[in-house]
């Protein structure tokens, strides 16, 4: 219990460093020249993809380091994934972004956790993530199917007007 | 890769004409070169210039970055949307005396949210016009070494520019700002992921001969001194088309005037000439009064149209039946 | 890779040395990846037939083989020169890019998806290579080094895939310290591309049914008769006024255009209405027309010939039917035309007045010559003489934010117009941050003919950096209306902010004005024109709190109409 609370409290005071380790990881899936233009600018508007990435990451940690619940879980990585759902990548790599998150622990804490007799409270940080995972793999089957749902919505739009007009045979078909 | 080839062609060039200039009869590279690239630039610039100018300009399309002339009381932004000659003059003016679209960047809220921010490209802006500027001073400033006597405002602008009074020939100060403000594009063409998967050998190519002229010129002045009166003597005979080369000249500064004429002749040939051309852009040069003004295009040409008369021909009956007026009933 | 307790998987410098995605391959040596939701079908047969336009087949993009005629890159390359000799700004914008790279990150295409080659500079660059190789001094001795690139299948595929996915916004072109604009290179791209027969259908099937029928969505003379007079059942239903609708009716004063997207689908259905009821009662004496049933254009996003092919409508049918002048809706695109080639391609509209507003007799100096006027000039010069009797407060459920639409803004600036009209229409009004409106507003990721539904994915990417600034205010300020004055907005903004900011509705600004009009004659208003009960105006006890807000669940979208 003691042990536990000290991985905690180490993990939250470089909760902070934990997290650029991890954005950096993210954002380094994509290109060189994206990278670099995600990185550097810092304007939530120039650079939402960036922003939202930084903002992301470290929401999900501080959700992941307060032991949320999985709604909770659900809603931090919800940014993050909406916008990988629409971008060009597989679904592995578009959720996969999570386990990166243990390299970053393990890259910040390395001394300490090799050190330290931390196995079993890691082990629980790390299934934590992988609860993390699971619900950014809910999220982004939510996100596929509501793009497609918006697809036919937007058909839908016209559709009282059209069939109301064929019914009345007023458009001619084809 | 790019940027390898670059170096080491602009190197040998600088090579080529420090012992060029030894090995080969001198007046190969002190008189024949200058003229020859002189030649080439003005008649390059000229025949590119004009090609543009030869090319109608169909449409008026300016880039519009503020409100309209509309209504009287909606006040106009008369650079950012010109809707006359005088406006747009103005709104050249900014753009080429002090990059106005490229300072849009700066506009840019710069929010403090986590630890340092970069201003996004702020620095491209300061970059390109100290480059700019400085370069252009530098160009007044060698004014002196083909006129005589020497004109009031080159003397003056050498003065204001070695105000420092650091060494002996005082430093100027554009030197330093040329060089540092091409260091720095260099560095961010390397730097910046971004502008480096953009860049094509010729990018780095007019860098790095820029930097070799302005290095060679700055390395002439402050360190290995060269006979600046017989540079004169030879400057003045090729303006005066009585070319006569003196001696004593060191190698260095044939490199120098190697470099030049490269430049002058690359000039017309490559992407340097976004200097004059950005005087011809359309969507820059162009008055948005459209509406106000007809603009006409001079290859205009008649294209077939589906007439109301084929329309009412196809829906004819019905438009009767919905009560819609016809012209031929 | 080691398990975590073996001692080197804690080799820090190893998993600090992050390295972005090993460099890819440079630019040219990248082929298109064309993944399903980020492609638009090709242009079918029987479109291009209607048109005469070349190689007329039906062919998919994920064919290897997109049965190019013979000699095609003989077609390309005589097209290119065609064109140098005919557009300055084409032949100009092909030298005088440095790649500085100023407008790289201003596309919202690379914005929302990191990919390389939407940094416009390298979209006109795919083209600018073919250039270099072929018609410069430097590119012919120097080919690759030089900058240079053979034109093959590959690069026409990528074209292909760049040009249609660029939708010439214009925005980069306010970022190029020489103006360039990668709009007007794309806009060459699509041309060039058009000479071998290959275009999308979402562009080509609109311009074939336009030049038949007038309208983009071919709706037939009695067709429009009959939408516009369904409406005024719904506009007599809220409003309790009865309206005339007059279609081709010579002598009238003003001949009404405005995008056929308004005529179908919501939320554009309402502006339309708004529009009939506005006029009714101002007085107007106006027409609209099933001839020149569209003044959407989406000749612009074919070429500038089908552009003029479409467009000379407007005037001949100004003659026929006798009007003093034009007026045009809310459209975005519509007015780029407009502005920047209407009167030069159709013109000289002598036999047209100079504009002057009927209801103010304020005369419209900047369109002496188009004599075409834009309805937020006229309803803000309306407006401001007070003479329309205004209530906002009935807009007081409506927490609004205003779009820019690319091409009002870039292509013409109209900026204030629309801002005054919203702010005398609604008490809460909010902008977007600065980087995101005006000259450099975001596009909607719809425009140029990319609006269509089987390239969901890539309009979504583009329409990330519109979507966010929107669920700023949208946390910021509770805004749950995006007003935008132009039809392809109307129809794609509703489904980026069902993605992107769920909540945010989207209307015209012409909706807002007659929602917020006090007309005379009108029966007690408890509904507004989308027939949804109005806060605060006696109808809450009838309806449920949640149908007010407009809320929308993210799954729900914002739905059809009032109609069953
Ligand atoms: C008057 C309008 C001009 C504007 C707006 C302009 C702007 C620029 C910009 C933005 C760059 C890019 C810097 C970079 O590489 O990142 C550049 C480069 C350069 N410009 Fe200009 N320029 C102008 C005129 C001229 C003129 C008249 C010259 C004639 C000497 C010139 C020579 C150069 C050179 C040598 C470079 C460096 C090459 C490079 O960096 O790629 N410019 N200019
Ligand atoms: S901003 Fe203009 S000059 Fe610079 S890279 Fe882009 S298009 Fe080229
Ligand atoms: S015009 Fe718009 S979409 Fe096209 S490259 Fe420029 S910013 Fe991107």
């Amino acid at each position: 219990m003691v042990e536990r609370a000290v991985l905690l409290d180490l993990l939250k005071r470089r909760a902070e460093a934990i997290a650029t380790r991890w954005y950096d990881a993210v954002l380094a899936e994509y290109p060189e020249q994206t990278y670099a233009a995600w990185k550097r600018e810092s304007n939530r508007f120039a650079n939402p993809v960036g922003h939202s990435l930084r903002a992301g990451t470290r929401t999900i940690l501080d959700a992941v380091l307060e032991g949320a619940d999985a709604e909770a879980l659900r809603g931090a990585v919800t940014d993050i994934v909406r916008i990988r759902a629409v971008q060009q990548m597989s679904p592995s790599a578009a959720v996969g972004f999570v386990f990166r998150l243990k390299d970053a622990i393990r890259a910040e804490l390395g001394d300490e956790l090799r050190n330290g007799s931390f196995r079993d409270e890691m082990a629980e940080m790390e299934q934590r993530v992988d609860a993390v995972a699971l619900a950014a793999f809910d999220v982004f089957a939510e996100q596929r199917e509501l793009v497609s749902e918006l697809r036919i919505n937007e058909l839908k739009r016209n559709i009282p007007w059209a069939t109301g007009r064929t019914n009345r045979g007023v458009v001619e078909p084809g | 890769m790019n940027v390898l080839i670059s170096l080491v062609v602009v190197a040998c060039l600088l090579i080529v004409g420090m012992f060029g200039a030894t090995i080969a009869p001198q007046w190969i590279f002190a008189v024949a070169l200058p003229y020859a690239a002189v030649a080439v630039f003005a008649i390059g610039l000229a025949v590119r210039i004009m090609k543009w100018a030869g090319v109608p300009v169909p449409f008026r399309i300016p880039t519009t970055c503020g409100q309209q002339r509309s209504l009287p009381w909606i006040r106009q932004q008369k650079l950012e949307n010109p809707s006359n000659k005088l406006q747009v003059l103005g709104r050249m003016a900014l753009e080429i005396l002090f990059f106005r679209s490229l300072a849009r960047n700066t506009r840019t809220e710069l929010r403090k949210e986590r630890g340092l921010v970069y201003g996004t490209d702020l620095f491209l802006w300061i970059g390109a016009l100290a480059m700019h500027w400085a370069l252009a001073v530098v160009l007044i400033r060698h004014l002196r070494l083909f006129t005589d006597p020497v004109p009031a405002f080159v003397t003056f602008t050498e003065k204001a520019d070695g105000f420092l009074e650091i060494g002996l020939p005082p430093v100027n100060i554009t030197t330093v700002v040329l060089l540092c403000a091409l260091l720095y594009l260099l560095y961010r063409r390397l730097a910046n992921a971004r502008v480096r998967y953009i860049s094509l050998p010729e990018d780095y190519f007019a860098l790095f001969l820029l930097l070799g002229i302005a290095g060679s010129g700055a390395w002439m002045r402050h360190i290995s001194h060269t006979d600046v009166a017989g540079v004169k003597e030879l400057a003045l005979s090729l303006v005066h088309f009585s070319p006569m080369v003196p001696t004593g000249i060191s190698p260095l500064f044939f490199g120098h005037l190697f470099l030049v004429c490269v430049l002058l002749m690359y000039f017309p040939l490559g992407k340097l000439v976004h200097g004059p051309g950005v005087f011809l852009s359309p969507t820059r040069n162009m008055a948005n009064n459209n509406r106000a003004v007809r603009h006409v295009n001079p290859w205009d040409y008649p294209v077939k149209v589906h007439t109301y008369e084929e329309y009412e021909d196809e829906f004819r009956e019905k438009m009767i039946a919905a009560g819609l007026p016809v012209d031929k009933e | 890779m080691s398990r975590f307790d073996e001692p080197d998987y804690y080799k820090k410098e190893e998993l600090v040395q992050i390295q972005p995605k090993p460099p890819r391959t440079p630019w040219m040596e990248t082929p298109v990846d064309f993944r399903p939701g980020t492609y638009i079908y090709p242009g079918k047969a029987k479109n291009l037939k209607v048109l005469d336009l070349p190689n007329p087949r039906d062919w998919a993009v994920t064919d290897v083989d997109w049965q190019l005629p013979e000699g095609w890159q003989k077609t390309i390359l005589e097209g290119m020169a065609d064109r140098l000799k005919r557009f300055r700004s084409f032949k100009l914008f092909m030298d005088i890019c440095v790649r500085c790279g100023a407008c790289a990150d201003k596309c919202h295409f690379f914005i929302g998806s990191g990919d390389p080659k939407n940094m416009p500079v390298l979209r006109a660059e795919l083209l600018r290579s073919v250039y270099r190789k072929d018609f410069t001094a430097l590119g012919k001795v120097f080919g690759k080094l030089a900058g240079g690139r053979e034109l093959t299948v590959d690069v026409l595929k990528e074209w292909f895939y760049y040009f249609y996915q660029c939708t010439e916004c214009r925005r980069c072109s306010v970022f190029c310290p020489y103006g360039i604009d990668t709009a007007e290179i794309t806009m060459m791209g699509r041309e060039l591309l058009g000479l071998l027969g290959l275009y999308v259908n979402w562009v080509i099937e609109p311009v074939a049914n336009c030049f038949r029928t007038g309208n983009h969505l071919g709706i037939t003379p009695h067709g429009l008769a009959d939408t516009l007079e369904f409406m005024t059942e719904d506009i007599e239903e809220a409003t309790g006024i009865k309206i005339d609708v007059p279609i081709n009716k010579k002598g009238a004063e003003i001949l009404f255009f405005t995008p056929s997207g308004d005529y179908v689908a919501a939320p554009g259905i309402y502006t339309c209405m708004s529009y009939m009821l506005l006029f009714n009662e101002l007085g107007v004496d106006y027409t609209w027309s099933t001839y020149a049933s569209d003044g959407g254009n989406f000749g612009l996003f074919t070429s500038h010939e089908a552009m003029k092919r479409l467009n000379a409508k407007v005037y001949a049918e100004a003659k026929r039917l006798g009007v003093k002048w034009i007026m045009g809706g809310e459209c975005g695109h519509m007015w780029r035309v407009v502005n920047q080639y209407m009167d030069t391609m159709n013109g000289p509209a002598d036999f047209l007045e100079v504009p002057k507003s009927p209801v103010t007799g304020t005369v419209f100096e900047n369109a002496r010559s188009t004599k075409a006027v834009h309805i937020m000039e006229f309803m803000s010069d309306v407006i401001r003489h007070g003479k329309l009797k205004l209530d906002p407060s009935r807009n007081d459920h409506i927490r609004v934010t205003f779009h820019d639409s690319c091409n009002p803004a870039r292509a013409m600036g109209i900026l204030e117009e629309p801002r005054y009209v919203i702010r005398h229409a609604c008490n809460h009004f909010y902008e977007m941050p600065e980087n995101t409106i005006r000259e450099q507003t975001f596009c909607c990721g719809g425009g140029a003919g990319l609006g269509t539904d089987e390239n969901m994915e890539m309009r979504l990417r583009g329409g990330m950096p519109r979507g966010n600034a929107v669920r700023y205010v949208q946390e910021r300020y509770g805004v749950n209306q995006l007003a935008a004055m132009c039809a392809i907005d109307r129809a794609t903004l509703p489904t980026v902010c069902d993605y992107w900011a769920p909540g945010v509705q989207v209307t015209g600004i012409s909706e807002l004005v007659a929602n917020a009009t006090v007309f005379k004659g009108e029966k007690r208003r408890t509904h507004n024109l989308r027939l949804e009960p109005i806060p605060g105006m006696g109808a809450e006890d009838e309806e449920s709190e949640a149908d007010l807000v407009g809320a929308g669940a993210p799954g729900e979208g914002q739905g059809g109409m009032g109609h069953e």
